[in-house]
């Protein structure tokens, strides 16, 4: 009787929760949509009358292709000499295709005639004035392509939308220089929006607002030495300083109401994360609040949550980084940060969705740097990226879909955009120097 | 009775353990806090006891308070007994901006000659932000020396880190390495005012080679002085 109770007893301990401390198979999976991709027939740029070089032609065509190739809803098959008659003859449903788009130059005008097949439903699109510059030509069939997006699925596209980020390289004296440039989606249309001769990283898309359309960006400056805050217009020389406060200040983070910035300071000798209310069109700031540090441990890369009630940050608070969140609006005492990241050393650069589901960031998985996120419903953390390159930085398209992060290897820095549903991330940048800390911005 | 006691008992001993393995899923923080009490002990056996920089420095300046008027401080009291931390508010204005009366770091310079012996580079171990060695610690010597010898004196300290850690972490770890360098030098005695901080994480290596030896280079602290007439 004796023995049967001490093996009861054994099967108790056994049983619990103690042996029970084994970590789950990992899962990997990839960011899914719901619904898959559907093909969109794009006609050749048939061109009439006097227009420009068919080699320019190929370049429109271009554009559009690639922004229906990689909005997550669409891909676009090969064109075909039978398609293409097919589509003269407007007998669509040949196509193999749900929708289908005819362009046609006349004249230096484009015109544009999208089709949902399935439905049987045509929608002509104002004509465009071309003006033979591809820089400036480009931007209007971006905006082409969301007015049909719109079309097609009642919801905003981002192939106009912009993309900042630093680009580093040196200078004639072989000194480090960083400057802020901005993009189209795809890469192309580089545009310098600083031009310091100094160091220029961290850019921060200011969100728009009803009545406050001018584009605002925040940047870290390194101009007088110790690195600050700068806010400046596209359409400005100088930017100006909007954090006043003793010491270095970096990585900062704006909320989506455009009201506060959070940022890192070591304002108190030690590396703390700060937040400061701020104005962006009246450069009215309050005063900077330090809302978390903590002994013998480094802040960094703060991000709000949509409503702006929320910072998630890293911290080696316990050894290797994570990422954590607190509020935004905590008391006088240092609050008790929520982790988040559990699986992965080296949790680092986190940065909230616009729709507030999912957190991406950069985890070191395997001895590589990859892009993860976080679901914040289903409470897991998913790798997203594979391969070779030290991947970091994300950030997120308006639409909470796409994913715009920087990759690393010995010989180059380069950005790259995850595409839902696509298998591969694109590259959008190319040439020497560094590309790195990418901002994606509105429309 | 003896088989209900000893079932209770496992019952009992379930309970304990599941206590046990819930503190345990918060096993990094302990790992952390740990870890923490590792560097502390091997920070103290490199440079000597907290204490008495704390009473050099209590003794000598006056320091500028982190709950000064330009931010609102946390009131971390709470933590003031586990973690004995000296830590130093930044000077109040900052070099080169409009209420400073120093210049930018344009006008800071590299030292060179005699003061080159003086300001030597500081390297760090990986993740670490205490310098590595002894010679580190006669630098630092020297360097607080020089600035309580030459008052008119004001520097920059930067602080970098190597390419193989992530960017934006680097340049949180490369503020904590500078304003370690500034705790060590203010212990020894030098005017926080004389010293200010600047990281630049990984964004200027020194050798931009991807290999041991670079990193060790890039694991720095360096000086830029300038002189104030």
């Amino acid at each position: 009787m004796d023995r049967i109770t001490l093996l009861l007893s054994a099967l108790f301990f056994l049983g619990s929760p103690l042996f029970a401390n084994e970590p789950p198979q990992e899962i990997r999976v990839r960011l899914e949509t719901e619904s898959s991709l559907s093909p969109v027939y794009i006609s050749e740029v048939e061109p009439t009358g006097d227009t420009f070089p068919s080699s320019y032609l190929k370049e429109l065509e271009k554009v559009i292709r690639y922004d229906f190739q990689y909005n997550g809803k669409t891909t676009v098959p090969e064109k075909t000499a039978e398609k293409e008659r097919e589509l003269k003859l407007m007998r669509l449903s040949s196509l193999g295709s749900v929708y289908a788009i005819s362009l046609l130059v006349k004249n230096k005008t484009l015109h544009c005639k999208a089709f949902l097949i399935q439905k049987n439903a045509a929608k002509n699109f104002p004509e465009i004035s071309l003006t033979g510059s591809l820089s400036e030509d480009r931007k209007k069939l971006h905006l082409l392509s969301d007015a049909i997006y719109k079309a097609f699925f009642e919801s905003d596209g981002i192939a106009s939308s912009k993309i900042l980020y630093s680009f580093q390289k040196k200078d004639t004296l072989g000194q480090w220089i960083s400057e802020i440039v901005e993009s189209d989606w795809d890469g192309e249309n580089v545009t310098y929006l600083t031009q310091d001769s100094s160091y220029s990283i961290n850019p921060v898309v200011i969100p728009k607002d009803r009545g406050f359309d001018k584009d605002l960006f925040l940047y870290v400056s390194y101009k007088n030495g110790q690195p600050k805050i700068f806010i400046k217009s596209k359409g400005e020389s100088t930017g100006k300083k909007v954090v006043d406060i003793r010491g270095n200040q970096m990585l900062p983070a704006i909320s989506k109401q455009r009201d506060k910035i959070a940022f890192v300071c070591d304002a108190s000798g030690r590396t703390d994360l700060f937040v400061q209310s701020l104005n962006p069109e009246t450069g009215e700031t309050g005063t900077p609040k330090q809302i978390f540090s903590y002994p013998r441990s480094s802040q960094g890369s703060p991000t709000f949550s949509p409503d702006g009630l929320k910072i998630a940050f890293v911290s080696d608070k316990d050894g290797a980084p994570r990422i954590y969140v607190i509020s935004s609006e905590p008391g006088r005492k240092r609050e008790t940060a929520r982790i988040i990241t559990k699986k992965n050393k080296e949790n680092t650069c986190p940065c909230w969705s616009p729709d507030g589901t999912k957190l991406a960031y950069s985890a070191k998985t395997g001895g590589i740097r990859q892009i993860w996120i976080y679901d914040f419903a289903a409470g897991e953390e998913k790798q997203l990226t594979y391969g070779p390159g030290n991947k970091e930085n994300p950030s997120w398209a308006p639409n909470s879909l796409h994913i715009v992060f920087n990759s690393t290897d010995d010989n180059y820095s380069d950005l790259y955009v995850l595409s839902p549903e696509q298998p591969n991330a694109v590259k959008i940048t190319k040439g020497p120097g560094k590309k790195h800390y990418p901002a994606w911005g509105p429309r | 009775m003896k088989k209900s006691v000893t079932l209770l008992v496992a019952c009992l001993g379930c309970l304990v353990l599941d206590g046990c393995k819930k503190e345990n899923t918060g096993v990094w923080d302990d790992s952390g806090s740990t870890i923490g009490m590792f560097k502390r002990a091997k920070e103290r056996a490199l440079w000597g006891s907290e204490d008495t920089g704390r009473e050099t420095f209590a003794t000598t300046f006056t320091s500028s308070s982190a709950k000064d008027d330009d931010f609102i401080a946390l009131q971390d009291d709470d933590l003031k007994e586990q973690f004995s931390e000296l830590v130093f508010a930044q000077p109040k204005t900052s070099p080169g901006e409009d209420d400073s009366l120093l210049p930018g770091i344009g006008k800071f310079q590299v030292p060179t000659g005699a003061l080159a012996q003086v300001f030597k580079t500081v390297y760090f171990n990986t993740d670490e932000y205490s310098p590595k060695d002894a010679d580190s610690k006669a630098t630092i010597q020297k360097v607080a020396a020089y600035l309580k010898a030459n008052p008119s004196t004001f520097i920059f300290v930067t602080g970098n880190c190597d390419q193989r850690g992530p960017e934006g972490y680097n340049q949180a770890l490369g503020l904590r390495r500078c304003n370690s360098i500034r705790s060590m030098l203010i212990r020894e005695g030098a005017n926080p005012e004389q010293i200010h901080t600047i990281s630049y994480g990984k964004e200027k290596p020194a050798d931009p080679r991807n290999n041991a030896e670079a990193w060790a280079k890039n694991r720095r602290a360096e000086f830029k002085i300038f002189v104030k007439k």
